[in-house]
């Protein structure tokens, strides 16, 4: 019984090692006619002619293998395949709207069983699946021909755009623009930025060679507010194969001028350097700051004229210009020391409640017992809970938790999910400020967990009409450093604290209800996402809400739409840009029967469809996707009925049909059954 | 017994040899390891910590850090010093992460030990950075360079031995209209040298041609180049400029 036994469990073993090579089974195919899916591209780039029309060349060679092979279903395939009559195909023409070659391989060969492919295309896929995976997996080799020709190929593309998120009035702004050229070796190209027929911008290019790609970079000063629809276009010459890619156009929004930002440090330290460097290499903030740089308790037997130390600005100073500042910033500064007194912070106080904005960056001398922030007037404007006998200083690293990944300050990504791992990936900081919570309607923006307990490390909140945050932790140089697994940190700094300056400003862009297009423009037919942020009025993001979506077509047909919840705070819905033009989201936030907020944003469904940006055929993906099938790839010259037929006699002695054995379930179902087998055995000899 | 002692050996070879720990929001005497003479002057680090103390605010680390650009712990310390007297040989991941080093914010001083501009060591740094940024290149830092101007007002450069009237720098950045900074520094004249002391507490070395004062125009630039590495151009702010020039006048 022991030998059976073991019998068993070594033909599991073989098996399983077996299935682990994932063997292929290959079924030799001796059939002289055999089952044939000819698949036929009829989307709108099969319309070029190079020199012929692409479209009539396929035709022709589809009803020759028609002819020669009868056993043949012909399928027609743009963004989906359609299986088509001799006289269907008489009277097709290359109008589809899109060339996704994989969901036609997938759609095809999904259920019908047949023993070799022919595809006829030009290659240039546009879906977003990816062919040449859906033909290895297919287990039948395709014969692929390409047509289209590169040396007849004449077109100037605008690629694509590279502007920033927004811009701000009066601030110079950079836009890029990739640029390709093939087929217009010498000649001279203009690149213009327009705003409608206004030209803000002009660039020359010169075709080196017979195929270019290069990038030019507009300078454009934003002189009025609000959305912008701007374009960049190229000259258009004769004999291109497309003239719908010399444009491409997109929407900026323009919000106020640079924001006045005033820093004093205390301390200094990397956190200084580095911010102070993000400050200034900030186009939007204009920064007047001060570190203290000696204590009196310094040695300094040097005469003044020696050193650069300047003397610190007077309170009546500081008063005077306070009304000058958006945000005013104190990091680690014990005011106290200057022989400043509280009564600045009356002032600051009176600043933040009619508008302004205050960032306290703490360690142990804001924060601690007997902090001089811990006055009647000051302490009251601080989110968090301090100046008690438990405050104390943790040295050691932390990872900055986020509670409100939606929160405008955290968001670095318009993705919620992707925003959510790049706060994930980001390196731990370094000392913390413990104090024991935040006050009540303050926003627990980010904490850290320090011995089992969770402190605050970033909280905020609105305090009359202006907002105030604390910072209790000055390592956040540490995300521009260090490599963390966040492949872009430096990033993450940099957009971290551009938010902050702008939501404690109150900047156009962070509204307490948000509503926006992911990539902010559409193709025609596209469809893209939209999403609406609702906060409260302490910045918490808020889901018990009715909202009110309504979609204004170029047409002026208004149409409401009823968003899903994507996560707290967030709702999103489909968008369809039907036709062209420009295209208006207006929502209405309503909690507990009084309304909440509002916001709008327009997009702009553009000309052109995606299949039309680049017409070039590409082999080379043909290429790949036939051999990945085990096929074979012909171009238009080098295919013929007999090249045809030499590779089918070819396939016959060396394949055939071939069968994944290791996806079979059957394969399975047999390891299971020995499975049960063995295990009935076991338990009826006692073994168990 | 014995049993006892043996999963104690091999518990111990187990654990980690050291917890890497940064410094937070304190400035650190972090300093380069490399193949050459990394470390001639050992006993410097100390001094200048004690004058950092005395003449400062700046709050630091007591210890030197010892720094490999092999490892990944280089990013914890956004400024290290580099002392040399020979051709510097990086590996490709080291200049990579010279690379990152700099990009992310970080700056780095090469100190001459040899004092001599045209020697192997200045060659290598340069054929490094250039080969790193291609297209940039060192350039003489201008006597209105915030780094002598960071804390004490200098009109001059200074070092163990002056064997160039300047000192040089790599700018980096400053594209899109943001700020750039010096994030390289070379110093000719071996500025290290002048605080090394012997065994008997005396200084180690001369200070050519210039003496004793030039000894503490070396320690002021000294504190100088750590201000500079905290606070990058924050004595170019307008705000400075009427002050700096009226002390400049005397």
């Amino acid at each position: 019984m022991k030998k059976l036994l073991f019998l068993i469990r070594l033909i599991l073993f073989l098996g399983l090692v077996f299935l682990a090579i994932k063997p292929v089974l290959t079924r030799s195919n001796l059939v002289k006619n055999p089952r044939t899916a000819l698949l036929i591209d009829n989307s709108k780039s099969m319309g070029v002619r190079d020199p012929d029309e692409r479209f009539q060349v396929a035709r022709k060679i589809a009803l020759e293998i028609l002819k020669k092979y009868p056993n043949s279903t012909m399928f027609s395939f743009s963004n989906e395949a359609k299986e088509i009559t001799k006289e269907e195909l008489s009277a097709l023409k290359p109008l589809g709207n899109q060339t996704d070659i994989a969901e036609a391989i997938h759609q095809v060969f999904q259920f019908k069983k047949f023993q070799r492919g022919i595809l006829i295309s030009d290659g240039r896929q546009v879906g977003a699946g990816d062919p040449v995976v859906e033909a290895a997996s297919l287990g039948i080799p395709l014969v692929v021909i390409g047509l289209g020709n590169n040396s007849f190929y004449k077109d100037v593309a605008v690629r694509s755009i590279q502007a920033p998120p927004f811009a701000f009035r009066n601030l110079p702004t950079s836009i890029s623009a990739t640029i390709s050229a093939i087929g217009l070796k010498g000649k001279k190209i203009s690149v213009r930025l327009k705003e409608g027929e206004k030209i803000l911008g002009l660039q020359t290019i010169d075709a080196a060679s017979g195929e270019v790609e290069t990038s030019v970079t507009f300078s454009w000063v934003p002189a009025g507010l609000g959305s912008k629809v701007l374009t960049v276009e190229t000259d258009q010459f004769q004999g291109e194969m497309s003239t719908v890619n010399n444009k491409k156009s997109f929407i900026l929004n323009v919000g106020r001028d640079r924001f006045r930002v005033l820093y004093i440090c205390g301390l200094p330290g990397w956190e200084y350097g580095f911010l102070r460097h993000q400050f200034k290499s900030d186009p939007a903030v204009e920064l007047v700051t001060f570190v203290i740089l000696r204590n009196s308790g310094n040695i300094l037997n040097i005469p003044d004229f020696e050193l650069s130390l300047i003397p610190f600005p007077t309170q009546d100073e500081l008063i005077r210009q306070m009304s000058t500042f958006d945000l005013i910033v104190f990091e680690e500064f014990n005011f106290s020391q200057f022989g400043l007194t509280p009564g600045l912070f009356q002032a600051i106080r009176k600043k933040v409640t009619d508008g302004g904005s205050l960032l306290i960056l703490g360690g142990t001398q804001v924060f601690s017992p007997g902090s001089p922030y811990y006055l009647a007037g000051i302490q009251d404007m601080i989110p968090v809970v301090f100046e008690n006998e438990s405050n104390r200083y943790s040295p050691d690293k932390f990872q900055f938790k986020p509670k409100i990944y939606s929160h405008p300050i955290l968001k670095l990504e318009f993705n919620p999910e992707e925003n959510m791992k790049i706060w994930n990936r980001l390196p731990d900081l370094e000392g913390l400020t413990l104090v024991p919570g935040v006050k009540d309607g303050a926003s627990k923006i980010a904490v850290a967990v320090i011995e089992g307990r969770e402190y605050p490390v970033l909280s905020a909140w609105n305090f009359g009409s202006g907002r105030v945050a604390a910072l209790l932790t000055r390592t956040t140089w540490r995300w521009s450093m260090l490599e963390g697994k966040e492949p872009n940190p430096q990033y993450a700094y940099q957009q971290f604290w551009k938010n902050m300056v702008l939501w404690l400003t109150g900047a156009e862009q962070f509204k307490a209800v948000r509503v926006g297009l992911e990539g902010k423009s559409l193709r025609l037919d596209e469809t893209g996402l939209a999403r609406i942020w609702v906060y409260d009025e302490y910045f918490k993001p808020i889901s018990d809400v009715d909202i009110k979506v309504q979609l204004i077509k170029p047409n002026g047909i208004k149409q409401e739409i009823r968003p899903d919840q994507e996560t707290t705070g967030v709702f999103s819905f489909p968008v369809k840009g039907e036709e062209l033009g420009t295209y208006k989201l207006q929502v209405w936030i309503f909690r507990r029967g009084k309304r909440l907020g509002a916001d709008s944003c327009e997009f702009k469904v553009l000309e052109g469809l995606l299949e039309e940006e680049d017409l070039r055929p590409d082999h080379a993906l043909l290429n790949e996707l036939a051999h990945s099938s085990g096929g074979r790839f012909f171009t238009e010259n080098e295919y013929s009925l007999k090249a045809l037929d030499e590779f089918s006699k070819e396939n016959e002695k060396t394949g055939g049909e071939k069968i994944l054995v290791w996806t079979s379930p059957w394969l399975f179902l047999g390891i299971s059954l020995i499975l049960i087998f063995e295990w009935v055995l076991r338990k009826r000899k006692g073994y168990l | 017994m014995k049993k006892w002692r043996i999963f104690l050996i091999l518990w111990l070879l187990y654990q980690p040899v050291g917890v890497f720990a940064g410094e937070g929001n304190n400035f650190c005497f972090a300093q380069l390891r490399h193949d050459g003479a990394w470390d001639p002057y050992p006993n410097v680090p100390a001094a200048i910590l004690e004058m950092v103390r005395s003449y400062t605010n700046i709050p630091f680390s007591p210890e030197r850090k010892i720094v490999s650009l092999a490892d990944e712990s280089i990013f914890e310390y956004p400024f290290f010093i580099v002392k040399g007297n020979s051709a510097l040989k990086f590996s490709p991941g080291e200049k990579r992460n010279l690379k990152i080093f700099i990009d992310r914010g970080g700056t780095v001083f090469f100190d001459d030990t040899l004092a001599d501009r045209s020697g192997d060591f200045f060659k290598s740094i340069r054929k490094t950075l250039e080969d790193l940024y291609p297209g940039l290149s060192f350039k003489r830092l201008p006597p209105d360079h915030s780094l002598f101007r960071s804390f004490f007002l200098l009109k001059n450069v200074a070092g163990r031995r002056i064997s160039e009237k300047f000192w040089e720098g790599l700018d980096v950045g400053g594209q899109g209209g943001g700020e750039s900074r010096t994030a390289v520094i070379y110093c000719p004249n071996d500025l290290l040298g002048a605080w090394m002391r012997d065994q008997l507490g005396q200084y180690a070395f001369t200070c050519e041609p210039g003496g004793e004062a030039q000894r503490w125009e070396s320690f002021k630039l000294t504190i100088n180049l750590i201000y500079f590495g905290l606070t990058g151009t924050y004595k170019k702010d307008a705000i400075h400029q009427p002050f700096i020039e009226q002390k400049l006048r005397y």
